[in-house]
């Protein structure tokens, strides 16, 4: 079954020096029992394509062209009342920073009551939502007490962990997370991901979409991997394929640049990637990785790769592939 | 490595009071002891709350210190004059945007730095001395000078602020996270760049940060704050290849690797904020192998192997438990 | 959070950060609307000496109590006197006192706030108080008791006793800013470059903080106005010579409400509500600028 459809999507913000194009181009699909990992960097545009895919866009960001369909619903022509329904059980989004989205003069517990209300939940779901809350917040390390505060009294991080509590508490079929970890400790992250992989083994949480820069959890978290760059998709396929033989010269480049424990520079030197993140208002020609690319050729500056196939479920877009066509 | 001690650090202590009649006491440093030899790399690895910010403003004679001391090449550092003193020390902060005033081109802090640290040069002179410290950290002066911090990247403003600590030539540098906030894919081209200070110019550095896998991979020597005080310390590899402190292991364990997954589960409670003084291990209540002797005495920073040292009574036990990440 | 998400490099621009805000603030409609007429009636005072029929406008030129005609544009006042060139007169003394009181105000509230926001300290804890202290006197009430004191003080010693008490809200925002600036990153690496707590003042600090010193000088020139215009009405302005709200007292006391005649008190009423409303704008407008939130993009 699909839940997620996502057809040639195209979201532009459009500001005074011109469009900036943060997703340029991205299709996928997402089936149940699906994690698809999106990693990227700055300039990547995965934070707004989080955000396109949970329609909470605003202007000046704007949808140009392409689907998003939930279920083959497109989300972005659906009546505001189905839109409202899809919310937090259909499609839900754990925003960046969301540590920040919490009302800070309301009691944890009434901010989880009033989400509850809010999404027509009866009195019997009502009691049932607020006793699974707590179970999950000792999951997630919170301590007891921390429903019953307001939110200004606890620390970031804890409210960083109430806020993804908030958000799969209604068990959406699709969770959107966009760096639900990025301003939490290594502790404290493991146990979110170990938390949302619990969601995800027992069937609270049908599929999920994680975004995120490391690169490295998204290994143990996904089980298909997008990589992002200047706005487009770049590479893609089950995740252990894409992480045991990257094709794309970037995803090549982003594996050699991530030191390890234990991995000495006097050992072993790693290089990084030259030259500095893309701009999406004005983007390189061609391929939009081609000024950073130790392999680029003279087509490659010239016109924008098309997406090959390379065998399985995988795709990668780069002109060194083009004869691997399937 | 030669022979100078740089720093001796002994049993610094930094409290600060806070609260209504400034009763309530945060113990940000206790008892922490290490030292710095001229031309090594130490990480300073910790999470929030580890103090290791505290930590590093002491050192720059931001703060000072409640109990105590800290010798710089044998001076306490009360007796140092600032001037001579950042002659020698030098930071580079976390956020390269805040660290420009918006204001002004960056190349206002270098040559601020040459005026104060070359007093006697002319000003061509200043101007080279300049040049050529962007030209060490790897940028082109002619396209840096007379940009404003809007018009460049994260990693090229850091790589500026590295070249304003060269053109003083220190001999310690102090690097507070200053890769958090650049692209994983960039770090470790600033990472490469500190080891050919270290290499070419005999700087020691001092690189805090959150990140243990970073953390490896420049240091000679590493220290893992908790709650303001000492875990674990001492060469990089023993550490990282014989964890002996229960807290470094929980860390070790917690990072997400690309060559394997986690197996098991960690079960942690929350890391609550406590002020006030806290009797024995600060890492007794997160502690599997916690008993009533962690919780009532603090135990000291003992040897465990040459050039290895771990705060914790039951050091050997839990290193016999250690089973690799 | 120590730990925080690399940042997006924002749209390049070969300017500082100067011509940007000012050609913003040229195309705002409240600045450059409240800018102009507040020019215009500043205009007014300035030329008053040369374009006032009667440049001795205590002087009675005809019959009291005229109604405006071609000769007295405005009417006579109950003495005969010229009310143009008084409203002339008065527009260039009142703005002087406001301007002037501002001035002070303003100086010694960046003082105050800058330097002990900046040292901390010992000296912070003494101007701190010094602020408390001078906040919670009722200013109105203590100008009129230093204006009955000193009777009919000149214009500029009214200036410098409405200047003095008018500054301790200043010195409140500015000693937040000076706060907040002391610990950004730019003020230690300006630190560790060797620059002196002056300079650093000076140079690092003060140009952050000059469009909100705009704002502020803009608001407290509101404010010394009214305060300005109140003593003056009461009668516990100056003498001698003639303000918008001398103007205003004399018309009421000598029965302009009463027998309406409005030309005597109803122009220099306007003048007040219309620098008041101009300075409004120009601070609004400009804290729209600066405070590109508030726009509700």
């Amino acid at each position: 079954m699909k839940l997620l459809e996502v057809k040639d999507l195209r979201a532009y913000y459009f500001t005074p020096q011109g469009p900036v194009r943060a997703v340029d181009g991205i299709s996928f699909d997402l089936e149940e029992g699906q994690v698809l990992g999106i990693v990227g960097e700055s300039g990547s545009g995965k934070s707004t394509l989080g955000s396109v895919l949970a329609n909470v866009i605003r202007p000046p960001l704007r949808l140009v062209s392409g689907q998003v369909l939930y279920r083959g619903s497109n989300i972005y022509s659906m009546d505001p009342e189905k839109l409202r329904q899809l919310r937090a059980r259909g499609i839900s989004i754990i925003p960046q920073y969301a540590m920040n989205a919490l009302n800070p003069t309301s009691r944890v517990r009434d901010i989880i009551r009033d989400l509850l209300l809010s999404h027509d939940a009866s009195s019997d779901e009502l009691n049932y939502r607020l006793k699974l809350a707590r179970e999950r917040a000792l999951q997630l390390g919170l301590p007891p007490w921390a429903l019953d505060r307001y939110a200004i009294e606890l620390s970031g991080g804890m409210r960083q962990r109430v806020t993804i509590l908030i958000s799969t508490l209604l068990d959406p079929e699709v969770l959107i997370a966009d760096e639900p970890t990025s301003a939490l400790d290594v502790v404290v992250q493991r146990l979110v991901i170990q938390y949302l992989k619990d969601l995800l083994d027992s069937g609270a949480v049908k599929s999920m979409i994680f975004i995120t820069h490391d690169i490295a959890l998204i290994n143990e978290v996904a089980t298909d991997l997008l990589v992002m760059y200047g706005g487009q998709a770049v590479e893609y396929g089950p995740v252990d394929e894409v992480l045991g033989d990257p094709k794309h010269p970037y995803t090549k480049g982003l594996m050699i640049s991530i030191p390890e424990p234990g991995v000495r520079i006097v050992k072993r030197p790693l290089t990084g990637l030259k030259g500095e993140p893309p701009s999406l208002l004005s983007p390189p020609s061609g391929c939009r990785f081609h000024p950073r690319c130790p392999l680029a050729m003279p087509i490659c500056s010239s016109e924008e790769p098309p997406v090959v196939s390379v065998g399985g479920r995988r795709l990668v877009k780069c002109w060194l592939y083009r004869g691997e066509r399937g | 490595m030669s022979g100078e001690v740089l720093y001796e650090v002994d049993r610094l202590t930094k409290v600060f009071s806070t609260g209504f009649f400034r009763t309530t006491k945060i113990y940000a440093l206790n008892n922490v002891s290490f030292n710095v030899m001229e031309g090594e790399i130490l990480s300073i690895v910790g999470e929030s709350g580890s103090g290791k910010s505290t930590l590093l403003k002491v050192l720059l004679k931001a703060l000072k210190p409640t109990s105590g001391r800290v010798l710089y090449r044998g001076v306490p550092l009360e007796r140092w004059d600032n001037r001579r003193y950042w002659k020698e020390v030098q930071a580079v902060l976390q956020d390269p945007y805040s660290s420009f005033n918006p204001f002004y081109r960056v190349s206002r802090p270098l040559l601020m730095a040459a005026k104060t640290y070359m007093p006697e040069a002319s000003e061509a002179d200043r101007l080279k001395a300049v040049r050529e410290a962007l030209e060490f950290v790897g940028l082109n002066p002619d396209e840096i000078l007379d940009k404003y911090p809007h018009q460049l990247s994260g990693g090229q403003l850091q790589r500026v602020m590295i070249a304003r600590a060269l053109v003083i030539g220190p001999k310690v540098l102090l690097a507070d996270e200053i890769v958090s906030m650049i692209d994983a894919s960039l770090r470790v081209n600033i990472l490469n760049l500190l080891y050919k200070l270290k290499k070419e110019t005999g700087m020691s550095v001092l690189f805090v940060t959150h990140d243990l896998s970073l953390a490896s991979y420049i240091a000679d020597r590493i220290l893992i704050l908790y709650k303001g005080e000492v875990m674990e310390y001492g060469d990089v590899e023993a550490v990282y290849s014989r964890p002996f402190h229960p807290y470094t292991q929980l860390l070790m364990k917690s990072i997400p690797l690309v060559s394997r997954r986690w197996t098991g589960r960690i079960t942690s409670t929350t890391i609550e904020f406590k002020t006030g003084y806290i009797r024995g291990c600060v890492f007794a209540d997160r502690c599997p192998l916690a008993t009533d002797v962690c919780r009532a005495t603090k135990p000291g920073l003992a040897q465990v192997e040459p050039d290895h040292y771990a705060a914790c009574h039951y050091a050997s036990k839990s290193a016999g438990l250690w089973k690799g990440i | 959070m120590s730990r925080r998400l690399p940042r997006p490099r924002r749209a390049a621009g070969p300017q500082g950060v100067w011509s940007p805000l000012l050609g913003s603030l040229v195309r705002e409609k409240f600045f450059m609307g409240g800018l102009i007429i507040i020019l215009a009636v500043a205009l007014m005072g300035l030329l008053a000496p040369y374009v006032a029929p009667s440049k001795n406008f205590l002087a009675t030129v005809g019959p009291p109590n005229q109604p405006p005609s071609l000769k007295y544009p405005l009417g006579t006042t109950g003495f005969g006197q010229d009310v143009l060139s008084q409203l002339l007169f008065g527009t260039r003394n009142t703005l002087f006192v406001a301007t002037v009181a501002a001035l002070i105000a303003t100086l010694i509230g960046l003082a105050l706030g800058v330097i002990g926001g900046f040292l901390g300290g010992a000296v912070d804890a003494v101007f701190n108080f010094l602020t408390n202290t001078f906040l919670v006197i009722p200013t109105f009430t203590i100008l009129l008791l230093i204006a009955t004191i000193v009777k009919h003080p000149s214009l500029q010693l009214e200036a410098i006793i409405i200047g003095a008490f008018g500054w301790p809200w200043g010195a409140r925002a500015y000693r937040s800013f000076a706060l907040s600036m002391r610990s950004r990153d730019y003020v230690t690496v300006a630190r560790l470059n060797g620059m002196s707590g002056l300079n650093i003042a000076l140079t690092e600090v003060l140009p952050q903080m000059l469009p909100y010193i705009a704002i502020m000088l803009v608001m407290t020139l509101n404010g010394s106005l009214m305060a300005d215009v109140g003593l003056d009405a009461i009668g516990l302005g100056p003498g001698n010579t003639i303000t918008l709200g001398l103007m205003l007292n004399y018309a009421w006391g000598w029965g302009a409400l009463v027998y309406n005649w409005w030309w005597w008190w109803l122009p220099p009423v306007l003048v007040i509500i219309l620098i008041a409303t101009s300075l409004t704008a120009v601070a609004m407008g400009m804290d729209r600028v600066f405070n590109p939130r508030l726009r509700g993009t």
